[in-house]
Parts: C-alpha cells; sequence; structure tokens
C-alpha cells in the first residue's frame, strides 16, 4: 500500500522536475572545491583578542579580513569560527558571566585605506558554533563592545560608523535584553562615531566613550574633520553622558582611545590625537576623569593615532600599561616611561594581559600573533593562523607552479602550489619586504622576480643572491612629480619575456627588464589637483604614507592577442585604450553608461579569444557606493554591457574570462569569489570550503588549468581543475547524466615527504591538490531512491572496485585511490606482515572503464592514468616490478585460502570429535596434521607490537610490500626470493592438497561409517566472497583507523 | 492542453500544500512516505552489513543495533577484527591496530557519543523526550529545496543538549543531508555534513543505504549499505564487554 503511495507520489515528482527547469548556479558549482595554502608564515592582521577568564585556553582572535578564530588550546590549534559571515572584525568580546556567548562586531576600527567594512553585529550562545545577526546592519564599523560583567543581557556596542561617508547608526548603542532592542544612548552627529569604550568592571553602570570625527576619500583622510571629537563619561549606565575634557587639550582632538585600570578604576588612560604636536600623547587621570594630566609624548604615544589607539591595562597592576603603536610599547611606571617591545612584528592592534600573571601578554599585529611570557621581552609566534592580505597573485610555470603576491604589511612572498606532505610555513619564501602587491617571476628567467613595496617601489629580485635592484620609473626633464598609487600596477607582458609595465599618472614600458623605461602614454588621469592632497592628507596628524596618492592608473594589461592594444584604468575614473602601444590613447570613460563618476577603476582584463573584447570593473566604496560594477565590451570600448545581476554582493576588485571557454568568467568581490558559466547573465558565490573572504585578484594557470585565488584575509585557495566547469553548457544543464572529458589522473610514486613526522599540532598545512583518479559528472537532479553506484574496470574488463556515486544535482566529483584491492592474508597478529600487504598493487597508466550504474539505467565512460613525465622509473622496470608484486599478491592470496580452509576442516573436525569422542583416535592425527600446519602458516599469539616471530605469511607479505612500495625494478635478490618462496608456497599447496585429496577421503570414510556427515572442503570462490578484500594505502588505512578510534 | 491543466493543478496544489507546513506536518509526513509511524515504532533491532569508505579506502563493516541503544560495530581488516559497542551503560572495544589484542573499555566522557545514538528516529515523540524542534525556514542542498529542522536533543531535560540541523527534501520529505557538530576535542564546534540516498525499501520502511560525511567540503567517510536487516532477534550477550 505504502510502496504504491510513494511510487506514485515519485512519478509525480520526476515528472514536476521536467516541468521545472534550471538549476540554481550553487547546484551546477556542486563538488568543485576550494583549497586553502595559506600560507600561515607571515599571518596577516590581527583586530581583537579575547580570552575566556575562567579559561584562559579559550581564546577567540579576531582579523582585518579573515574572520574569527578559536582556539581551545591556549594557540596550539585554532580553527576559523565565522566563515559564513563577513569576515573584516572590528571587535569579539566573551560574556565573561557565560562564555559560551560570544559578540563579534564586523568591520575593522583600524580604518587604513584598505579597510573593509562590516555588516553588523553577531551573536554565538554556543561557543561559535552557530551566529547570529543582532542588528546594527548599517554599522559598517564597530569600535568596542562592552558586556555587563553580571548581566549578560547588558551590553553596550561602539558604532564607529562609515567611513567614506556620512551615516546615523553610529554613536554607542546598549541593548538590555540580549540584543533583541537596541537604543542609541549616545549621538554626536552623522560624521562621529565611536572609536572607542571602557566599563569600570566594579561599578558596571560606569562607561566611558571616544567619540571621533572622521572621514576617508580616496585622496584624502581627516581625522579630526568636523572638529566634534571628545571623550564623554556616563555613570548611569548610559542614559546621561558628561564631556571629560578637564586637562586635556582644547584643540581640536581626532582619534581617543580609553582605558580603565580593572584594579583601580579611579585610574584611567587617554591616547590623544589632537591639533599641535605639544597636546598629542598619552594622558592620565587618578580620578576617575575628573581631571587629565599629560604623561607622555614619545613617538609610539602618538603615531598614527587612527590605526593605533588602544590601551590595555594590566588588570593586576594599575601602572602596567601596553599602547598598540608602530613598534610595541609597555609601561610599568603607570605611564611616565615606556620601553619597546622589539620581536613582534610591526603595527600592534589588540593586546591581551594575563589576569593570573602580569608577565603573560599576547599581542595582535600586521603579522599575527605573539606570546611573551617575560613581559614583552621575548616573543614567539603563533604560526597557524592564515590570515594574510594579498593585493595579487601570479602564477609561474614550474612543475609544480609557484605562487607569487604581496599583502598588506608583509612584503612579497612565494610558494608552492603542491608539496609532499603539505605546503608548510618554511615553503613559502620573501622577495622583498615593506607592503607587497604585484609580485611576478620573469616567463622565462627562473632566478629574476619582480616585487614592490607601496608608492611606486618597484624592484628587480634575483633569488640567487637575493638582492633587489630598485627598477622605478625616475621623471624625465621637465616631468611633474610622479605619482604612483599605493598598490602600482607592475605587469608582464604577454608577448615578450623581457617587457614589462609600471604606471604612475603615465604608463611605462620597459623592454628590458626595467632597467630603460620609455614613457608612452600622456597623463592618462583627470590630473585633478583636488584629487592630489596626499601631502596635507590625515587631519589633525599629517599621515603621508602614500596610501592616499590618487589621480594615478591603477589597473594596467596588455591583449595577449595583440602587443599594441593596451587597457589601462586609473583610480579617478578613467578607462583608456591604445590600439598603437601608446602613440594615441581613447579615453572610453563616458561610453560606459550610468557609470558613476570618479568611480576607482579595479581592473581591467582583455579578452582572450577576441582583440575586441576586454571587461572591466569599477570599486566605488571609497565613495561610500559598495554596488558591484562590471562592464563588457566587444568592440574596443565603443559600447559596453554590464554583467551585474542581483546575485553578486559587494563591490568588485577583479574579473576573468577564463583560458578557453569565452562564457566562464569569475568576479572577485568584497563578499566572495562569484562564477558565471554564462557570459555573466547569472552568478554564483562559490561557496565550498571558501569563506565569504574579499577575493582582490585572481590567476588562471594555463597549464594546470587551476583557478588561483587571492584573498584579502585568508591567503590563497586554489580551485583545482576548471575543465568540468568549461564544458557547463545549456545542453549539459538538460541532461539526466553528464560525463565531463578531464585531464589524466598522474600516478605519483610512493614516498616519504621527508618531513618531521611528528611536528606538534600547532603547524599549518596547506592543503595538496587530491591525487586519487576522478569520475566527473553533472546530473540535473539529485538521486536520493534506489541505488546508485560506480563499477570501474580494467584494460581486461576485470571489476577492479564497486565504488559509492556522487548524487547530488550539479557536478559529482567521485574520487578512486589509484590501487587494486590488497592482498588477503592469513590473520596475522605482526605489525609487518599487515604493514605489508596493506598496500594493493598500484593501478598501471592506461584508461580504465567506469560504468555508473542508476536504478536500472546504465551510464558508461573511462578515466586515465598516466606516470610521471619526470619519473626516474622506466615503464620496462615498472612492468617487472608489476609482475614481481602480483606474484606475491597471489601467494598472499593462496595462503590466507589455505589457512582459512585448513581452520575450517579443523573447526568441523574438532566439532565431529566434541560430539563423538569414541572417534577421538581417528580425528586427532588429522587435527594435528591441520594444527601443525596452519602454524607454519602464520604466527599467532603476538600482541601486534613486538612480541613477534616469523612464518610463512609474515615473509611473503613483507616481501610482497617492499617490492610493491617501489616503483621501479625490483633487486635481483628480490625476484629470486619471489621464485623461492613460490616453491614454499607450493609446498603447503601440496599439503593441503594431500590433506584435503586422499587424508580426507580416509577420514570421510571413516566417518561415513559411524553414519557422520562428511567434512567439507570450502571453495577458494566460498573463501573469496566471506572474506572483503579492500582497497587502499596503508597511510589511508592508518587514517580511517584513527578516525575510527574514539578519542 | 491537458498536460498543461495537469501541471496547473499539481503545482496549485503542491503551493497549496507549502503555504501551510508546520514542522509536525513536515515530521508526519516523512513518516508517513517512509513506512508509517506505527512501523518505526515497532523496530526493534537493526543490522546492517556494509562497507565503509575513507577517500576511497574501504573495510567491510556490520553494525548491530538493538534498542534503545545497544550497538556493536565489526569491522574486518586483513583478517583482523575491530570491535567497537556499547551495552547500554558502557562502552568498549578491540583493536589490536591501537595496540593490544585484548578488548578494552572506553572511557564515558569518549563514549558519550555512542551513548546518545538510539535506534528509535530523534525525531518520534521528540516532545516526550524532551527535544526541542524548530523550522528554520527553507534551504537548497544538492540542488533540491529542502525544510531546514533544528534538532535540539535533550534541550527539556538534563542531558547534555546536542544541536543537529536536518535537511528534509520538500518534495519527498526524506531527509537528504544532516549537519551535527564536534562534540569534544580541539575541533569542538566544527561542523560535519552527512548526506543520505539510496533509499530503499526493507520490510516496508524506507531505509537511506548510502550515507557520505563531508567536512570543509571535503568526503571524510562513505557508508554503503549491503543488506539490512530489521527486527531479527539480537541477543544482549553481543553487546557486552567480553569476560575473560
Amino acid at each position: 500500500m505504502k510502496k504504491i503511495k510513494l511510487l506514485l507520489f515519485s512519478c509525480l515528482v520526476a515528472w514536476q522536475a521536467e516541468a521545472q527547469n534550471e538549476l540554481s548556479g550553487k547546484a551546477i558549482l556542486g563538488d568543485l572545491r576550494a583549497r586553502s595554502i595559506g600560507p600561515a608564515t607571515m599571518s596577516g592582521r590581527i583586530t581583537d583578542i579575547d580570552v575566556v577568564a575562567s579559561k584562559p585556553e579559550v581564546i577567540y582572535v579576531g582579523s582585518a579580513g579573515g574572520g574569527v578564530w578559536k582556539s581551545v588550546s591556549a594557540g596550539t590549534t585554532f580553527r576559523p569560527v565565522f566563515d559564513e559571515h563577513t569576515m573584516s572584525i572590528g571587535k569579539v568580546t566573551i560574556d565573561q558571566s557565560n562564555p559560551e556567548t560570544v559578540w563579534v562586531g564586523t568591520g575593522e576600527s583600524w580604518v587604513r585605506n584598505s579597510v573593509a567594512i562590516g555588516t553588523g553585529l553577531y551573536k554565538t550562545t554556543n561557543g561559535g558554533t552557530s551566529w547570529e545577526f543582532v542588528g546594527l546592519k548599517d554599522s559598517q564599523h564597530i569600535s568596542d563592545i562592552l558586556v555587563h560583567p553580571k548581566d549578560g543581557n547588558i551590553v553596550y556596542v561602539g558604532v564607529q560608523g562609515h567611513l567614506w561617508g556620512p551615516n546615523q547608526e553610529r554613536g554607542v548603542f546598549k541593548t538590555s535584553d540580549g540584543g533583541k532592542t537596541w537604543t542609541k544612548v549616545l549621538y554626536i552627529d552623522e560624521n562621529t562615531g565611536c572609536a572607542d569604550m571602557d566599563i569600570d568592571p566594579k561599578n558596571p553602570d560606569v562607561i566611558y566613550a571616544a567619540m571621533w570625527s572622521h572621514r576617508r576619500y580616496p585622496d584624502f583622510f581627516d581625522s579630526g574633520f568636523t572638529g566634534t571629537s571628545g571623550l564623554y563619561k556616563s555613570i548611569d549606565g548610559g542614559k546621561t553622558w558628561n564631556k571629560i575634557h578637564n586637562g586635556l587639550p582644547t584643540a581640536k582632538l581626532g582619534r581617543i582611545g580609553i582605558a580603565v585600570a580593572p584594579s583601580n578604576p579611579m585610574v584611567l588612560y587617554a591616547s590623544i590625537e589632537a591639533e599641535g604636536t605639544q597636546n598629542k600623547g598619552l594622558y592620565k587621570s587618578t580620578d576617575a576623569g575628573a581631571s587629565w594630566k599629560k604623561v607622555n609624548s614619545d613617538f609610539s604615544n602618538t603615531v598614527r593615532p587612527f590605526y593605533f589607539s588602544r590601551i590595555t591595562v594590566d588588570p593586576l597592576n594599575e601602572n602596567n600599561l601596553v599602547k598598540c603603536a608602530y613598534i610595541p610599547i609597555i609601561s610599568t611606571d603607570g605611564g611616565s616611561k615606556f620601553r619597546s617591545m622589539g620581536s613582534p612584528h610591526a603595527d600592534l592592534h589588540a593586546a591581551w594581559i594575563d589576569h593570573r600573571n602580569s608577565n603573560h601578554i599576547i599581542l595582535g599585529t600586521d603579522g599575527g600573533i605573539y606570546e611573551s611570557f617575560d613581559q614583552g621581552y621575548s616573543f614567539r609566534m603563533w604560526p597557524n593562523l592564515p590570515v594574510g592580505q594579498f593585493y595579487h597573485v601570479t602564477v609561474d610555470n614550474d612543475k609544480p607552479y609557484n605562487i607569487y603576491g604581496g599583502l598588506q604589511d608583509n612584503g612579497s612572498w612565494y610558494g608552492p602550489s603542491q608539496k609532499a606532505g603539505g605546503i608548510t610555513n618554511s615553503d613559502w619564501l620573501n622577495s622583498l619586504y615593506g607592503d607587497g602587491f604585484n609580485s611576478h617571476r620573469h616567463p622565462t628567467d627562473k632566478d629574476i622576480i619582480y616585487s614592490e613595496y607601496q608608492g611606486g617601489g618597484i624592484t628587480r629580485v634575483n633569488k640567487k643572491t637575493g638582492v633587489a635592484k630598485s627598477i622605478k620609473p625616475l621623471p624625465e626633464k621637465d616631468d611633474p612629480k610622479l605619482r604612483f598609487n599605493w598598490n602600482t600596477p607592475l605587469v608582464q607582458s604577454p608577448s615578450k619575456a623581457d617587457r614589462i609595465y609600471v604606471s604612475a599618472q603615465f604608463l611605462y614600458m620597459s623592454d628590458d627588464r626595467g632597467d630603460t623605461w620609455k614613457k608612452i602614454s600622456p597623463d592618462l588621469t583627470t590630473n585633478d589637483p583636488k584629487r592630489q592632497r596626499q601631502n596635507s592628507s590625515g587631519g589633525v596628524s599629517i599621515d603621508n604614507s602614500t596610501a592616499e596618492n590618487n589621480a594615478t592608473i591603477y589597473a594596467v594589461a596588455e591583449s595577449p592577442l595583440d602587443e599594441k592594444i593596451i587597457w589601462v584604468g586609473t583610480d579617478d575614473g578613467f578607462v583608456q585604450v591604445t590600439e598603437n602601444q601608446g602613440l594615441t590613447w581613447s579615453n572610453l570613460t563616458k561610453t560606459i553608461a550610468g557609470l558613476p563618476s570618479g568611480n576607482w577603476c579595479s581592473y581591467v582584463e582583455p579578452g582572450h579569444f577576441d582583440k575586441r573584447t576586454a571587461y572591466v570593473t569599477f570599486d566605488n566604496h571609497r565613495n561610500g557606493d559598495m554596488k558591484p560594477y562590471i562592464y563588457k565590451t566587444t568592440d574596443l570600448g565603443k559600447t559596453w554591457t554590464s554583467l551585474v545581476t542581483p546575485e553578486i554582493e559587494g563591490h568588485v576588485y577583479v574579473i576573468r574570462e577564463d583560458l578557453i571557454n569565452p562564457n566562464l568568467l569569475f568576479a572577485g568581490t568584497e563578499f566572495g569569489l562569484y562564477v558565471s558559466t554564462n557570459g555573466g547573465k547569472q552568478w554564483s558565490r562559490f561557496e565550498n570550503n571558501l569563506p565569504k573572504v574579499a577575493v582582490h585578484d585572481l590567476v588562471i594557470h594555463p597549464r594546470e588549468h587551476d583557478l588561483v585565488i587571492a584573498t584579502h584575509g585568508r591567503g590563497i585557495y586554489i580551485i583545482d581543475d576548471l575543465t568540468p566547469l568549461r564544458q557547463v553548457t545549456p545542453e549539459v544543464l538538460a541532461k539526466t547524466i553528464h560525463f565531463f572529458d578531464i585531464k589524466p589522473t598522474v600516478l605519483n610514486d610512493p614516498g616519504l615527504s621527508g618531513r618531521n613526522p611528528s611536528p606538534g599540532d600547532d603547524q599549518f598545512y596547506g592543503q595538496n591538490p587530491n591525487t586519487q583518479a576522478k569520475i566527473v559528472y553533472f546530473m540535473n537532479k539529485r538521486h536520493t531512491f534506489g541505488k546508485m553506484s560506480i563499477e570501474v574496470y580494467d584494460q581486461n574488463n576485470k571489476l577492479i572496485r564497486e565504488i559509492p556515486a556522487g548524487k547530488s544535482a550539479g557536478i559529482n566529483v567521485v574520487q578512486m585511490t589509484t590501487n587494486y584491492n590488497r592482498p588477503r592474508i592469513p590473520p596475522s597478529e605482526t605489525r609487518e606482515s599487515i604493514g605489508g600487504s596493506i598496500f594493493g598493487p598500484s593501478l598501471a597508466a592506461g584508461t580504465y572503464k567506469v560504468k555508473v550504474i542508476k536504478g536500472k539505467e546504465e551510464f558508461n565512460t573511462t578515466f586515465t592514468l598516466t606516470y610521471p613525465e619526470d619519473s626516474p622509473y622506466t615503464l620496462e622496470d615498472r612492468k617487472i616490478k608489476q609482475d614481481a608484486a602480483l606474484r606475491m599478491y597471489t601467494l598472499c592470496e593462496d595462503l590466507a585460502y589455505i589457512y582459512d580452509a585448513q581452520l575450517d576442516l579443523l573447526k568441523q573436525a574438532v566439532s565431529v570429535k566434541d560430539k563423538n569422542p569414541k572417534l577421538t583416535k581417528t580425528l586427532n592425527p588429522f587435527i594435528k596434521e591441520i594444527e601443525d600446519q596452519n602454524a607454519m602458516i602464520v604466527f599467532k599469539g603476538g600482541d601486534f607490537y613486538v612480541a613477534t616471530e616469523e612464518r610463512m605469511t609474515e615473509r611473503v607479505a613483507e616481501l610482497y610490500g617492499s617490492i610493491n612500495s617501489y616503483p621501479g625494478k625490483p633487486g635481483q635478490s628480490q625476484l629470486d626470493r619471489v621464485k623461492g618462496l613460490e616453491d614454499e608456497v607450493a609446498a603447503v599447496r601440496k599439503k593441503f592438497d594431500e590433506l584435503k585429496g586422499p587424508k580426507l577421503e580416509k577420514l570421510n570414510s571413516a566417518l561415513s561409517k559411524s553414519n557422520l556427515n562428511a567434512l567439507k572442503v570450502k571453495s577458494e570462490d566460498e573463501f573469496k566472497s566471506s572474506a572483503d578484500q579492500t582497497g587502499g594505502t596503508g597511510q589511508q588505512l592508518n587514517q580511517l583507523l584513527d578516525f575510527l578510534l574514539i578519542r | 492542453m491537458k498536460n498543461r491543466l495537469l501541471i496547473t493543478l499539481f503545482l496549485f496544489l503542491l503551493g497549496t500544500s507549502l503555504q501551510a507546513q508546520t514542522v509536525d506536518q513536515i515530521l508526519e509526513k516523512y513518516f508517513e512516505n517512509t513506512g508509517g509511524l506505527a512501523k518505526w515504532k515497532a523496530l526493534k533491532s537493526q543490522k546492517v552489513d556494509g562497507n565503509m569508505s575513507m577517500q576511497g579506502m574501504d573495510l567491510p563493516f556490520t553494525m548491530t543495533t538493538k534498542a534503545p541503544n545497544k550497538q556493536r560495530m565489526d569491522i574486518q581488516v586483513q583478517g583482523m577484527q575491530i570491535i567497537q559497542a556499547y551495552d547500554g551503560t558502557e562502552a568498549w572495544m578491540l583493536n589490536p591496530f591501537a595496540g593490544g589484542t585484548d578488548p578494552v573499555k572506553i572511557p564515558a566522557e569518549e563514549a558519550k557519543e555512542m551513548a546518545d545514538r538510539n535506534l528509535e528516529d530523534e525525531f518520534i515523540d521528540y516532545k516526550k523526550k524532551g527535544h526541542e524542534v524548530t523550522l528554520l525556514g527553507k534551504e537548497e542542498v544538492d540542488g533540491v529545496s529542502c525544510y531546514k529542522i533544528q534538532l535540539i536533543k535533550n534541550k527539556a531535560n538534563d542531558k547534555e543538549d546536542v544541536t543537529e540541523i536536518h535537511y528534509f527534501d520538500s518534495e519527498n520529505y526524506v531527509p537528504i543531508m544532516i549537519v551535527a557538530y564536534a562534540r569534544s576535542g580541539p575541533m569542538k564546534g566544527m561542523e560535519s555534513k552527512t548526506y543520505v540516498s539510496d533509499y530503499q525499501e526493507v520490510d516496508g520502511l524506507m531505509i537511506p543505504f548510502s550515507m557520505e560525511v563531508k567536512a570543509g567540503g571535503q568526503s571524510v567517510q562513505k557508508l554503503t549499505f549491503k543488506k539490512v536487516t530489521l527486527n531479527e532477534s539480537v541477543e544482549d550477550g553481543i553487546f557486552a564487554f567480553p569476560k575473560k
């Protein structure tokens, strides 16, 4: 009955599926997965740290672009806990009275030029397992969160607000119901936000708030802005507020940091940015803010307040405090004198001092986390936080290829795309200091890397010597001052190996690796003087770091189809193209309908199939406009089409056209990677193992067809092998099942990685590509009911294995180990023999048949395996090895069967004997013989470790293992030994034949006389169907066993 | 014309059914479509012979479960037996690969996931069991529109809360994916996703014969059932710690 109903129901469903049409883009992407390769070696900008007071091994870390990370082991291991949300973190605050509750304010408060925006406030009540959005959606930057020490429902949030424009959702907000409702309790105006807060832990109705008027523009920063910055205090839980400026400078104020000494809340420290050098510095109050005195104005107490203003006071001692700064400093005398804490990375943003031990300090810097146990004299870095902020990425053509890129405050680095044992921190090498941006290797000269530091610090580095030569283009006679962007284009020509481009307001080309530059354009920017205020940028404190250099060329690309066509985009809104290598330029900006003026051109991507085609993206977020802008032209910029659809979230940094399929496009935005398989008509965010992280650059490896993703907060990710995606067409999408052509799988020869096998748990390992054989197919509907599986056959149509199928709608990637099943052996209690037999013989190179069985239907395809190109083992050697391994394999299987069949006879004989004691004499010799023979075959009674002995199984399995684990020709002694063992097993087989032949016959006739049933010999087929056989490698077995062990 | 009318009618019916779904209605349909609540409630034991694979590495297993929560897993590796069992109060294992050829007891803290695993579907009489069930909305999984149902086990009793998210196919009302979270160790709280498929009928109940566990988008473990036997009589002795 039920069955009928079910059947009817599925019919209806099937029918309805036909009536429906397309799969969502997310479903199409299916099993394609991005792998994270880090690196963690240079880590990245940390914005906040909080520690559970009652369980200090539990630590939460907020990063500038890589989300929130949690450790439950005092930093030994970390895991990201916020990957489905906005990655720019302003503040992380634990509710110490209920530490499973944690609040996260998104949108960093250290508002440098490259800072990313947030999307409000989030809360977890289960230690980070899941997060709930709890409001302040339009806050964009959150500087502080204070949780009432006794009542976790009372929370104050310091909202810094929009950086790039005015907004009203800023100031201090309070909830008394755990985040359900919010009241704005302190608000100055639409330009002034809250930059810092603190609370009196002994009287939590006393709150301090530092209000900050500030604004950024693409070309200018103004700390102090409208002059409404100030320090406020409330003594009634935020109901009323008073300015507490007695003793503070009367000059215009900028950013203020405020801290209460927890051990004596009368003592306050404030870092004050104010107009006039004499006014800046550290101020102290000993009367809870009633009056202030300046106590220090060292460089680190006045430098760059918008980036460093935070003060952390030792919970145990009111006189110990750490001031965040370019060089981290600490005072132990109440702020009058400071010493620097030297070895951590520069640019400290967050500090935690242990409430049980003043000497224990954790610092969060632009280069990760550092921990000291001697009050800041020495530090160790935590090497496991891959939160680097890449600006750009390139690849070379080595095997495996290397990846090059530059990071925020962490220079330029290069490292391998894969490495035996995983990509570790030490695999990454540094090619230049400073902030890093574009970096690439010379296409043919393996020793040459071009790297740059901020503001046009172009260099050519020789890997052999490690020496960098400055090759920055220089002004010629009568040139104006050159304006290089903070993130200056440094671009390889696709047509000439020695040709590179660099741009200021002019475009420069060099045909000799940067030694000689040719200016090939006039000023291609607006050259608007109002955009050239970098010398006076900063507001109350001058901050001329080149970060605000504007009216510069920001994007440059030569057409891969025509070296004379070069596309250029500027940070002040122009797109220009030359068709004659710079003799003449066309400004195309006006041809792009609907583009806001002054919109920062973030990327130009010339087409790979038609030289008149190009894609451009604009990033207008510095004008307060976070919308995506992507355009395509097919007529050299005369007309443009917008490729933006509602699926795209966030301003756009990069677009790439696939190298094979022009309909396959990739775009990176502030909120992730987007993929279109239909030329931009529909986009989907790529979610599988790639967080919602800002994607600043992308490159497709031309040989490996991988997409390499430069994230600004989580290092580098790689989507291996785009070939299935390239084959997605409307016809494919309509099919029940479609097999994709994919590149052959290279059979990696086994070997040790050469690494320390027990390095501890605090290491970061970049993931390697999967090396198994792959069967990749598309299904237009998920398989849920009935059986679906895959059978794989070798060239002789022998079934190698049945494996589970992928069931999802969209792209399925099914993987299979490249081994035959491993041989059965008698049950040995010796590690070595099991170890030897654990690896099945590897499959040979060739094409294998695949049958996908879905219900009653069958679908056929193949996959191909190849040997590595540069392998030291010849095909002939491999064949000799394979033959020898298979001979030993047969011996293992023979022994397994003989042992099992004899054991089975033994059990039957013993059972007859037990029931018929009078036959003891008849049966005993038979029993004894089996026992003796089986004792020759395998050693029983071991402890699986060191209590072992050797019998035939141990000898056979060990030799099988040593021959099978080496890809090349076995040694002559090994081959001789194969023959020797074959003879030994033949002797065992002979005895077995005698046993089951004449001897058994004799015994059975005796039994028959007593009217007893004859003993039966288990056949080889029976044995094989009862003793399951399994595939895979020893490493996998170990992992599996590890997994099965309850830990 | 007729076809079109039928489609419209069907979509209309589907549309109306979608509007008024409550979590209990969804669960009701789930049990109805998979054999009926009475049959589910009558389930006393289950024996599964299958294959477990991890990155292509296969191990055959037999899993025996007896109501309410007795369980035993037998795995064979190269003729050697690995056993992991729970008798309702105490868990033990035999694993020569972990050292030693004698069975050992498993500490309670590490056995809590076994102790919480019941034969009976947790959604049956979930209120009586002290579980909280909430419909969180609809979400797509594997290209299928699903009801997203949160199950917090033991929310209303003294035992430790355990949260899972079950995604029920909104056409057929069967779960196709379950999100669970690691309950101990350094990765506590980390999510894993179990995709279930290959539903087949066994004695009138629809049982998924295939499961795949993924973490971070990567396949961690696959289970394929070869044979499922329901309500066979099972001796309690096989779950107990072996006496020497």
